[in-house]
């Protein structure tokens, strides 16, 4: 594999002023603040090579926005090494800041109080961008994210969707290599979301563009990304595709069934005697059951419920990937393989 | 140097400043209010006589030029600095491919450009008001652009390096108002330098305050001899010196522990 990011053993310590709580305790702080060391991210290694959508995964304060941070080289390490397509990141050089992007979903790149088109004019000139290439990129990328009527508006007056999708136009004028996105879509409503991860996947396809992307929505994720890394507590837990990880951590499938109207009232008891392995009724609403059952026992199981209760419906889906993560978050991951 | 990039942030700052107008008009008029009072005192003190050979016309022609030069020197951009990186918002200014400080002195430019003109009016106004007289020695014209360069130069960078602190603290405000009240008080807002107490007088000369306001306003005035213009010129060189390389002290440690924080 070519790899465009290398990281190897990187690792960041956060020193941070702790105290005692009440009055004594802070006041001794103003004279001597005692300080405590806190790993954000410890000794992780991975490879990411061109062209490939990595997603960064794991619980709040997990370590994901830190490692970021570092890759576009905001943050100096602690120790370990970090290369970012031949570049060290924090020595922040010019023609390395060219070639990447990072959005935040909380921070914005577009100046408040001008027109979009005005503060897309600035980033022109930051980045040298011909006045060929802006007009044929800006043309490409307005007419994919329907940003026309937005361009002459205030940043400030812009809602939050409308925002994200010209910070995106910001971020990808110059044609970075490599974009970084922290939370890209959080707060947006579902079509929004949608939209932009339509977007990101065709960006990526066209343009062989490097994306690693931490989100809390696993839909996010699991569209756009064919490989995760998981962090946990600063460690990396997983690396991999997420599907095997889903497979690995939860050998369950979900049987959803409609029972007849006129049917048993003792549906629920005649479910849980269909099978004797291990299976648990997770959600139950008037006649809709739906049940998790292990992944060896589905025929069986299905069988036996077919001739036991009158059913209208039946479908057995993948257990949804937050109840997967959920369990990962909550266990660990090696607890739960 | 950047240039393409630099006019960009100018031209944004330019716009940004005249969509607010509420903001824009205060800060343009807001901050010939404290020297026109202190004129006004010092007027009325001097009376028909003089104090330590500042007669009441001295006054009006210090403080006219003090008005102009405070506002030419006068950084705003600290403030934001200082602010951004507390706020994590620095972040966005540290992954552009130019120096932050680009954004920093920009800021700087723009707000000087846009207010100029309403200073020259007020001026023009105060003048024809208290019928300002001034004979200028035409050689110490070129002197005075040359202080006040290096006047804008130090009062900018002392202000950005102090802003660049907030790399390592979590709160900066404190220390910026240190340094807006020391300037206050010994670079000439004030009282013009030459009237302070003699032990004052004394450290505000050495200070870097004095060279950032009072010193060319004192030598255009003719109030200076040849000695004392060549020592104010060549001390505003080594605080120049000496601030720059302190700034680049701290920009190197300071980016290092810079948090980054939200997000």
């Amino acid at each position: 594999m070519n790899s465009e990011i290398i990281v190897e053993n990187l690792e960041k310590i956060y020193r941070v002023p702790v105290r005692d709580s009440g009055l004594i305790a802070s006041l001794k702080s103003l004279f001597k603040p005692i300080y405590s060391d806190t790993v954000a991210v410890s000794k992780i290694s991975f490879q990411i090579g061109k062209g490939e959508v990595v997603g960064f995964i794991g619980p709040n304060g997990a370590g994901k926005t830190t490692t970021l941070k570092m890759l576009s080289g905001l943050l100096h390490p602690t120790s370990g090494r970090v290369e970012v397509a031949g570049f060290t990141p924090f020595e922040r050089k010019v023609e390395y800041l060219k070639k990447i992007s990072m959005i935040m979903g909380n921070k914005t790149q577009l100046s408040w109080d001008i027109t979009v088109l005005d503060s897309l004019y600035v980033i022109k000139e930051i980045y040298q961008v011909s006045d060929e290439d802006f007009k044929q990129r800006l043309d490409e990328l307005v007419g994919l994210l329907e940003i026309e009527e937005l361009l002459p508006k205030m940043a400030r007056n812009l809602s939050l969707g409308e925002r994200a999708k010209c910070e995106i136009t910001a971020a990808l004028l110059y044609q970075p290599q490599i974009l970084f996105l922290d939370e890209p879509t959080l707060g947006m409503d579902v079509s929004v979301q949608l939209k932009l991860r339509n977007f990101f996947k065709e960006y990526n396809q066209k343009y062989n563009t490097t994306i690693i992307i931490t989100s809390h929505y696993m839909a996010d994720i699991e569209s756009l990304c064919s490989r995760v890394i998981l962090i946990n507590k600063g460690n990396l837990v997983y690396d991999g595709a997420l599907e095997e990880l889903a497979s690995q951590i939860s050998p369950f499938k979900i049987i959803k069934i409609a029972a007849a109207e006129d049917s048993n009232p003792d549906n629920y008891a005649k479910i849980l005697n269909c099978i004797d392995g291990e299976r648990s009724i997770i959600n139950q609403r008037e006649n809709n059951y739906s049940i998790r059952v292990h992944k060896k026992d589905i025929a069986k199981f299905t069988a036996s419920l077919i001739e036991s209760i009158p059913l209208v419906d039946l479908t057995v889906v993948d257990a949804p990937i937050e109840a997967v993560i959920d369990q990962i978050y909550r266990e660990g991951v090696k607890q739960c393989i | 140097m950047h240039l393409r990039g630099g006019i960009a942030l100018i031209k944004k700052s330019m716009f940004s400043y005249m969509a607010s107008r509420g903001f824009f008009w205060t800060l343009t008029f807001g901050w010939m209010m404290l020297p026109l009072i202190y004129m006004f005192v010092w007027i009325v003190a001097a009376g028909e006589g003089a104090i330590s050979g500042f007669t009441k016309q001295d006054f009006i022609t210090y403080y006219v030029f003090l008005i102009f030069i405070n506002q030419l020197t006068y950084p705003t951009s600290h403030w934001t600095v200082g602010d951004q990186i507390n706020a994590g918002t620095f972040s966005v200014w540290l992954l552009r491919p130019l120096p932050p400080i680009y954004e920093a002195i920009s800021t700087d430019i723009a707000v000087k450009v846009v207010c100029l003109p309403f200073v020259f009016l007020f001026l023009i106004v105060v003048s024809l008001f208290f019928k300002f007289k001034l004979t200028i020695d035409a050689t110490l014209v070129w002197l005075f652009i040359l202080s006040l360069i290096m006047a804008q130069v130090l009062r900018f960078m002392v202000a950005y390096t102090l802003a660049i602190f907030a790399l390592f603290v979590e709160k900066i405000h404190a220390l910026l108002r240190t340094n807006d009240t020391l300037i206050f008080l010994l670079a000439g807002q004030v009282i013009p330098t030459v009237l302070l107490p003699d032990l004052i007088k004394g450290v505000s000369n050495f200070l870097p305050y004095r060279y950032m306001l009072g010193f060319p306003i004192e030598l255009i005035l003719g109030k200076l001899n040849s000695n004392q213009i060549i020592t104010g010129l060549a001390l505003q060189c080594i605080w120049i010196v000496v601030v720059i390389l302190i700034n680049r002290v701290i920009w190197k440690k300071g980016i290092k522990s810079y948090t980054a924080v939200g997000g």
